[in-house]
Order: structure tokens, then C-alpha cells, then sequence
């Protein structure tokens, strides 16, 4: 991925032929993030355009994205921010998807749980993370 | 709004897993923009979870979307916009475009940034926030203020435009006989020149975190014509508290 950093420094420079190059390496790449975080094509389609324009008009920016994690990461937080801001996905994530940090802080090799693994992916924990009946309240 | 530790946690890890209400990730948006730490925080989860990504297949958008992007973002010019300082006092990332895609707007706070701990602040010189709303959400008003320079900045989401009046900025301060206007947020005091609702401007009085109340009124052209409060209807209240 690392030959991509060149189309990421020209576009710091306001080079619309390097857009069109991470666009067509990096889309179907974003797309099928976007795609498995909306579940559905209408929404990852805005939200794509959101994220391409969002790295185009900032593109000069110091923390603008310099790399294909950054990248994600941006296409990420548009998409929670279009989720949320849309009410699209109203959520009960598992307390183990919510609390994944360890009392000694994060490291780089802290085991990622299902839980949070399909939280980040999908916006959802699994069905056997869901409280049973008899824990719900109201339903004893 | 002084977070603990826990509660920062907490709201990094349901930022990037967006399970989070609308009022928070607009919090969280202006911490991560404004708050080294938080933003650390923050970049630390994204990239600790980011390898997860690797594992989804890739998926073709459709034909054309790039096409429709570079119609969105470039009707008529092939530059790029030129940013003149992206790290001056009240500058704000000219995400117009980007903005226009969305149906209702994120908020992005882009202000000088917050000291670090290692930079012990006073009271005075901390900076505040005001989270005013209404009963309909999702619009909202996000107000930051800035006391060194005495300065706010406003941002407005998904708040239409008066065609035929202004909104003007009240100061309600406990112990005080009224309301005393901070000014209009009109289209003189917007801080961009792309569209978006965002004003930048200084006020006549220091805020105060807890016992100000900052409220946003609708007023004919020019503001409300007498001194003693707003003429027109309050559309948007809310508390000073701390960034």
C-alpha cells in the first residue's frame, strides 16, 4: 500500500489526477467498508461521495489523510457521523464491545473481542451478546 | 462539562464505535479537534482496531460515482481550494462541500488548541462551550468561547436561514436584571465565505462557565430593537460550561 503515499503527497498539492488515482485504488477498498458499516448501497454511495470530497477539499489541511489507515479512519467517522446524525442505527452494544480498554491503558497487541470486532465493523455485537429476556428489565 | 478520565474513555470508544448520540459526537467532534489528549485517544483506538478492515473483501462502487464527485466538489475550476492559514485563531476547515452531502451537518470545531495537562489553566483562561438546542433535534447551535481573544465562535446545524430577520446571541447571567445581547449572527459576522453557518466575532463580556445561560433569538433585520431583551421568540438556550 505504501505506493500509494505518492498519490497522497500529490494531492497535498491540489492534484486532481492523484484524487482520481486513490479513488480508483482506494474505492473498492472504502466502498465495501462503507457498504458493511450502512448495509445498505444508496447510503455507503453518499457517504463515499462525502469522503472523497471531505479528502479533496481539505486536502491541504496538516492532519488531512496521509495514508490508507487515515483514509479509513475518515471514511469511518463519516460514516458514524451519517449514521448517528440520520438516526439510521440505533444501537445496544454488549458491555464487552464497550469497555475493551484494559485498566493498564491500550497497546498496539490488546486482544480485539468478537464483540467489538462486529461493533466496529457492522454497528452490532452478536445475537449471543444480546441480554436474555429474564436480564431484561421488565420482562422477569 | 469537565469529563473524568472514564467518561473520556468512554466516549472515544463509542465515537469510533458510533454508539453515541447526536449531542455527543458533536462534543466528541469538537474535543478531537480541540484536545491533543482526547484526539490521541481517539487515534489510538482507529488505529488499534483499523487492522480489522483488512479482513473485508472489496466491493466495486457503481459506475459514475467518481464522476458525480468531481461535479460535486469542482463545477468550474480545477484547483483545489488554497487554504490561506490552517492554524490561526477561528479558523475553520472550509468543509462546505463536504457539508452539502450531508442531510444533517456534523460539527467540526476547529479553534486553537486546548493546553495540554502539562499546561495547568486557570478558570479565566480556559475555554467554554455552550450546547444550546432545541426540542426538535437535530438542530442545534454549538457556541465556543475563546477568552483570550474574548472572541465565540458559532456554529449552526441544520438551523434555516431567516429570509427576514436576524439571529441574535443573548447573555442571561444569574444575578443580573436581563438579557444582554453578544450580537447577531448575521452574514456580516460569518467567518466563511463558503456558505456554511459559521460566525466568528468578540463579545462585550468575559463569560462565566455554569452561571451563564446563552440564548439565540429570532429578531427583524438588525436585531431586537430595545435593549431590555429579545422582541422575538428564543429558539435555542443553553449552559456555559467548560470545554
Amino acid at each position: 500500500m505504501s505506493v500509494m503515499m505518492k498519490e497522497f503527497e500529490k494531492l497535498k498539492f491540489g492534484s486532481k489526477d492523484a484524487l482520481a488515482e486513490l479513488y480508483t485504488k482506494t474505492a473498492p477498498h472504502i466502498y465495501a467498508l462503507l457498504f458493511r458499516r450502512l448495509a445498505n448501497e444508496e447510503d455507503a454511495q453518499t457517504v463515499m461521495k462525502i469522503v472523497y470530497a471531505t479528502l479533496w477539499t481539505n486536502c491541504h489541511a496538516a492532519d488531512a489523510p496521509s495514508n490508507l489507515n487515515e483514509l479509513r479512519a475518515l471514511a469511518h467517522r463519516e460514516a458514524i457521523k451519517y449514521i448517528v446524525t440520520n438516526n439510521l442505527q440505533p444501537q445496544t452494544l454488549s458491555p464487552n464491545a464497550l469497555t475493551p480498554i484494559p485498566p493498564d491503558g491500550l497497546k498496539p497487541n490488546t486482544p480485539v473481542n468478537d464483540d467489538l470486532r462486529q461493533a466496529y465493523l457492522e454497528g452490532r455485537t452478536p445475537p449471543s451478546s444480546k441480554p436474555k429476556k429474564s436480564q431484561m428489565k421488565g420482562n422477569i | 462539562m469537565s469529563l473524568s478520565h472514564d467518561d473520556r474513555q468512554a466516549l472515544a470508544i463509542s465515537y469510533v464505535l458510533g454508539n453515541i448520540s447526536s449531542e455527543d459526537l458533536i462534543i466528541a467532534d469538537a474535543l478531537r479537534d480541540n484536545d491533543p489528549e482526547f484526539a490521541k485517544l481517539v487515534n489510538e483506538i482507529e488505529a488499534w482496531l483499523a487492522p480489522l478492515n483488512e479482513q473485508t473483501p472489496d466491493k466495486m462502487p457503481p459506475a459514475g460515482l467518481f464522476d458525480d464527485i468531481m461535479r460535486e466538489i469542482s463545477p468550474g475550476s480545477d484547483a483545489a481550494p488554497l487554504l490561506a492559514n490552517d492554524n490561526g485563531p477561528g479558523f475553520w476547515r472550509p468543509a462546505a462541500i463536504a457539508a452539502s452531502l450531508i442531510a444533517v451537518a456534523a460539527l467540526s470545531l476547529h479553534l486553537p488548541s486546548l493546553n495540554t495537562p502539562s499546561e495547568p489553566q486557570t478558570a479565566e483562561q480556559s475555554q467554554l462551550m455552550a450546547l444550546l438546542a432545541d426540542d426538535s433535534q437535530p438542530q442545534l447551535v454549538v457556541i465556543v468561547y475563546d477568552p483570550a481573544s474574548q472572541k465565540v465562535v458559532a456554529k449552526m446545524s441544520n438551523v434555516p436561514w431567516p429570509e427576514d430577520g436576524d439571529y441574535e446571541l443573548w447573555l442571561i447571567r444569574d444575578g443580573e436584571a436581563g438579557p444582554q445581547s453578544l450580537g447577531l449572527l448575521n452574514i456580516e459576522k460569518q467567518s466563511g465565505n463558503d456558505g456554511s453557518k459559521e460566525f466568528e466575532f468578540a463579545i462585550p463580556s468575559q463569560l462565566n462557565p455554569s452561571a451563564d445561560l446563552l440564548a439565540v433569538s429570532l429578531e427583524p433585520k438588525g436585531g431586537s430593537g430595545t435593549s431590555k431583551g429579545p422582541q422575538g421568540p428564543v429558539l435555542f438556550t443553553g449552559q456555559v460550561t467548560p470545554l
